[in-house]
């Protein structure tokens, strides 16, 4: 674990606690974005990660630590109030209503925020052609695409994604990592989940693992690459 | 809340509504066990609660894109209600079925 500087992190969520009934799921675990860095979460199903990320979106209060944003602590905050900041959050399943097409649906985001255009987000994730489907007629791979041209058309200061690699094959996943690198080289902080350990290390910056209710920062890939209870414990090597 | 959207879900909550009040009066005029003034006044809060419902599900299919436009999803519900009670308010001052 790290040292905690709310100061200098976009998003910090600090010394966390979460318990289930009598299954204690955190008991401190630390998770930071920084503006222009991807951060890669990686832990075992089951481990907590997913319960870190959706703390850190203010969608579940924990019942220790805080989450800071933007510098200020948020003792009672929501998704949509973080959003307004410059929060965006992919969850671990579909993002889109199936109600709406694709361009009505980014068209929402761009009427609310100053981001990049539809067409132009569109045309960035190889999306164009799909804009006017439903997201019912669309593949896993395009869904997680279509999903990352909402994100440009919002252009947030963080995104968080959990597991955004699920559902498509190795060149969508690719295109894709690609895609966080280009948000983080424009200025915001990445934070991705995901078990794709090769592919979500081509993309990172620094490496955090969840484990056994507490986080673990191990710095660049190369380094987490080295370390030996990561190693053993999830690699498996 | 975006023009487009806000309308998107005034859209949703006239049509939820208004596919619930024609289901009712069918129901009602088939059943023939309940009189004129006992419509007016059970059917609407059992309309607005039905409708309350049926929006809701479709929030909670929503509530993350909503959330992430920076709107909290319990106002999506408000507006898509909005319909609801102008219609029922209508109906009930017309005294129709």
């Amino acid at each position: 674990m790290g040292l905690t500087s709310p100061e200098s992190d976009v998003l910090l969520a600090d010394s966390v606690g979460m318990r289930f009934g009598a299954r204690k799921i955190l008991t401190s675990a630390t998770l930071r974005a920084r503006a222009g860095e991807v951060r890669v979460l990686f832990g075992r199903n089951g481990i907590g990660k997913s319960t870190l990320l959706r703390i850190a979106a203010g969608l579940t209060s924990p019942d220790t630590g805080v989450v800071h944003f933007l510098g200020r602590p948020r003792l009672r905050t929501s998704l949509a109030s973080l959003a307004r900041e410059g929060l965006f959050w992919l969850p671990d399943h579909d993002l889109f209503s199936h109600a709406f097409s694709l361009r009505t649906q980014l068209g929402f985001f761009r009427s609310q925020f100053a981001g990049q255009e539809v067409e132009e987000a569109a045309a960035l994730c190889g999306i164009t052609s799909l804009l006017d489907q439903h997201p019912s007629a669309l593949s896993g791979g395009e869904l997680r695409r279509a999903e990352l041209a909402a994100v440009f058309v919002r252009a947030p200061v963080c995104l968080l994604a959990d597991e955004p690699l699920r559902g498509g094959s190795p060149a969508d996943a690719e295109g894709i990592g690609q895609l966080f690198r280009t948000l983080a080289n424009r200025g915001a902080a990445v934070v991705v989940s995901g078990h794709e350990v090769s592919l979500l290390s081509l993309m990172a910056d620094q490496v955090t693992w969840c484990t056994a209710g507490t986080t673990y920062e191990l710095g660049i890939p190369a380094d987490a690459a080295q370390h030996e209870r990561f190693r053993a414990e999830y690699l498996g090597t | 809340m975006p023009g487009s959207l806000a309308l998107t879900y005034l859209a949703r909550g006239v049509w939820i509504w208004a596919l619930i009040r024609i289901v009712a009066a069918v129901g009602v005029r088939m059943m023939h066990t309940i009189d004129s003034g006992a419509r007016s006044g059970t059917m609407a809060p059992l309309l607005v609660a039905s409708a309350l419902c049926v929006i809701d599900f479709r929030r909670r299919r929503e509530s993350v894109l909503v959330a992430n436009l920076g709107i909290a999803p319990m106002l999506a519900v408000a507006v898509s209600l909005i319909p609801v009670f102008v219609g029922e308010a209508v109906v009930r001052g017309f005294d129709l079925p």
